[in-house]
């Protein structure tokens, strides 16, 4: 076809706010491409050499979910929740066929000993060697064509995983410069993580995974105080790196109470915003679609687990309709994509967003 | 202020403090500690409902529910001496494997402790096998099983599966709740009950044993 741009070119385009030649999808697939690969998620998460993350095998499975889906955006490895907890010896739970999990967060009987702790040495510590490795490998194989976004938790969110959510909103509320070291070791952690992964070989964005530095988790006044001043400094590191940022906070910020949120995270500096489930896109397109990409779309609830497909195809042309007309506009589901989501739905979000979100858009 | 409406704004905005004073001045005023943990089931239904509308965040819902379970540690023992026929049944709770969400189930826990049940609570992310187990062991009345999330309603399933399978189904029966849940998911699935929040399940529960 005549110009038709590379996935890369495609998602840089529409991260910038102009028009592609079609919507980009970004599937933020976690765990979801083991399934692809039919591998157990211990065997990668955990199997490669002296319990460390399998690099190879991680990056197989990123580099078959990108070819059997056709999604333009991937991450350089599949992801887990537990990385940084288990550094600082937490313990994370790999179900053979289910999605990792925090069983026992690093600080969760004692947080005065984030005093005493290091940040992370990522090339050394824990299972993070793997991790980039993965970054490497696809990189590699794909990098000249494909998006490769930088995947890490946003910085109250990771700090939770460190500590325990229901903790460190106590910590938040007792002792707030206590919860606010941990929330600042977890921001060296992600810029250190950030900057090495694009030199691993990522290519296009930082993407903040913060679902607990949203309103679903925080007030607006924890959110103000603890999350947006450590995002905006995250967004000024990536910036110096010559990368954009994208912010998935987790909350219904369509709501009127909380649009002032959205403009403190717009003003962060941040490039794009993936809404969360149960916001309202048209909406959010309306308002914000001018000052960032407007990322996110289809319910994984309602839509992507349980299909059929003629619902998922319905719900990608309303919010192509809705936002992407004037550009900027990047699809995916509301959330991340995790193991056991039917793969033919997934294929079929990818495949109505390439087919309907042909500029111009006509719908 | 009127005592029960101390008690009750203590719990909807989640003060943290020495309760002693406030119980024993409920006490002087005659409420006896069933009247209060009904106070504060209705305080803890407003605070979720406000929740629900967005009105107040987790944090406040943590705070409540700490405020709660101080008040109730306090109140314990004459609970126990007014709910008499506490031994009304034996019930084994938890939330199931893969799901951590655990502040729902602990209401419930908490709520039927405190309505004179005697409950074994197995924690959150607990596995099938540890429900069917410990069931065996203690001869529960009851499985309560808690999940927050759509991807783990299949385990909800498999353990009331699996109390039919190993027909446990005459000795021990089945209630479950949590956000995805549903009557109609009970039926499904062949639960023998299903609640909404706390306060019903108690009643539910007490339905099922016929106590
Ligand atoms: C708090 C919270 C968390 C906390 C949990 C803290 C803790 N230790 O419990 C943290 C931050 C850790 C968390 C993590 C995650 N969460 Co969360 N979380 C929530 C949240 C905001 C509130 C839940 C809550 O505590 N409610 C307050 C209590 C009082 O209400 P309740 O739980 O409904 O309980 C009442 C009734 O349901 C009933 N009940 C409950 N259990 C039982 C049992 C029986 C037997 C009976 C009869 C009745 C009953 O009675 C209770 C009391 O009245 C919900 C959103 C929401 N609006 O519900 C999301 C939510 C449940 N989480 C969600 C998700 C996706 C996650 C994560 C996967 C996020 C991620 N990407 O990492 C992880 C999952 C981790 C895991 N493996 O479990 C989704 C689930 C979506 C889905 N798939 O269905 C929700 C719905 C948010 C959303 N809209 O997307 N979460
Ligand atoms: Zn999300």
């Amino acid at each position: 076809m005549k110009n038709e741009m590379t996935h890369l070119k495609r998602s840089k385009v529409a991260l910038k706010g102009d028009k592609p030649d079609k919507v980009p999808v970004f599937s933020r697939d976690l765990t979801f491409p083991l399934d692809v690969v039919d591998y157990t998620t211990p065997e990668v998460c955990k199997g490669g050499a002296g319990g460390t993350f399998d690099a190879e095998k991680s990056a197989e499975a990123v580099i078959k979910s990108q070819e059997e889906i056709g999604h333009d955006v991937v991450l350089g490895s599949v992801w887990d929740l537990g990385l940084a907890s288990d550094v600082y010896g937490g313990e994370t739970k790999f179900p053979e066929y289910g999605i990792p999990r925090v069983d026992e967060a690093a600080f969760s009987d004692n947080l005065e000993r984030v005093e005493d702790v290091d940040p992370i040495n990522f090339r050394e510590d824990g299972r993070y060697p793997g991790v980039l490795e993965s970054y490497e490998i696809v990189s590699e194989e794909i990098g000249d064509e494909v998006g490769i976004a930088v995947n890490i938790q946003g910085p109250v969110t990771e700090a939770c995983l460190m500590r325990g959510t229901e903790k460190l909103l106590m910590d938040m509320m007792e002792r707030p410069d206590l919860a606010k070291e941990l929330i600042d070791l977890a921001t060296t952690n992600i810029k250190n993580f950030i900057e090495e992964c694009f030199e691993a070989g990522a290519n296009l964005t930082t993407f903040l995974a913060a679902s607990n530095d949203g309103t679903e988790v925080l007030t607006p006044q924890f959110m103000r105080e603890f999350s947006l001043p450590k995002i905006k400094e995250i967004v000024e590191f990536s910036h110096d790196l010559g990368y954009p940022v994208v912010f998935h906070p987790h909350g219904v910020f369509t709501e009127p109470e909380h649009h002032e949120l959205v403009d403190k995270s717009i003003s962060t500096g941040i490039d794009g915003f993936q809404f969360a489930e149960d916001n309202d896109y048209e909406f959010a397109a309306e308002k914000w679609g001018e000052d960032v990409c407007i990322l996110g779309g289809v319910s994984i609830k309602d839509a992507i687990l349980p299909g059929p497909v003629s619902k998922i195809e319905n719900e990608v042309k309303k919010r192509l309709k809705d936002c992407a007309k004037d550009g900027g506009y990047i699809a995916m589901a509301a959330c991340s994509l995790h193991r056991d989501t039917p793969v033919e739905n997934v294929r079929a979000m990818t495949e109505a967003t390439h087919k309907y979100g042909e500029y111009p858009i006509n719908l | 202020m009127e005592v029960s409406k101390k008690i009750k704004e203590t719990v909807i905005e989640g003060e943290k403090k020495d309760y002693g004073d406030l119980i024993d001045k409920a006490k002087d005023e005659g409420l006896s500690a069933t009247d209060i943990v009904d106070i504060m089931a209705e305080a803890m239904d407003i605070v979720g409902d406000k929740f629900d509308k967005g009105d107040f965040y987790l944090p406040q819902v943590i705070t409540s529910a700490n405020a709660f379970n101080g008040i109730l540690e306090i109140i314990e023992p004459d609970l126990r001496e007014d709910i008499s026929g506490s031994g009304k049944g034996k019930v084994v709770i938890g939330v199931v494997e893969g799901d951590v969400h655990k502040i729902g189930k602990n209401l419930v826990s908490t709520l039927l402790d405190a309505a004179g049940f005697s409950v074994v609570d197995l924690g959150d992310d607990v596995k099938s096998d540890e429900f069917i187990n410990t069931a065996k062991e203690e001869e529960a009345d009851i499985i309560g099983l808690s999940t927050m999330m759509t991807t783990t309603m299949s385990e909800v399933e498999e353990v009331v599966d699996r109390v039919e399978e190993e027909s446990l189904n005459e000795q021990t029966k089945t209630i479950i709740g949590g956000g995805p849940c549903s009557q109609e998911y009970a039926n499904e699935i062949g639960a023998d009950g299903y609640a909404k929040n706390a306060q019903k399940a108690v009643k539910e529960v007490s339905e099922i044993l016929e106590v």
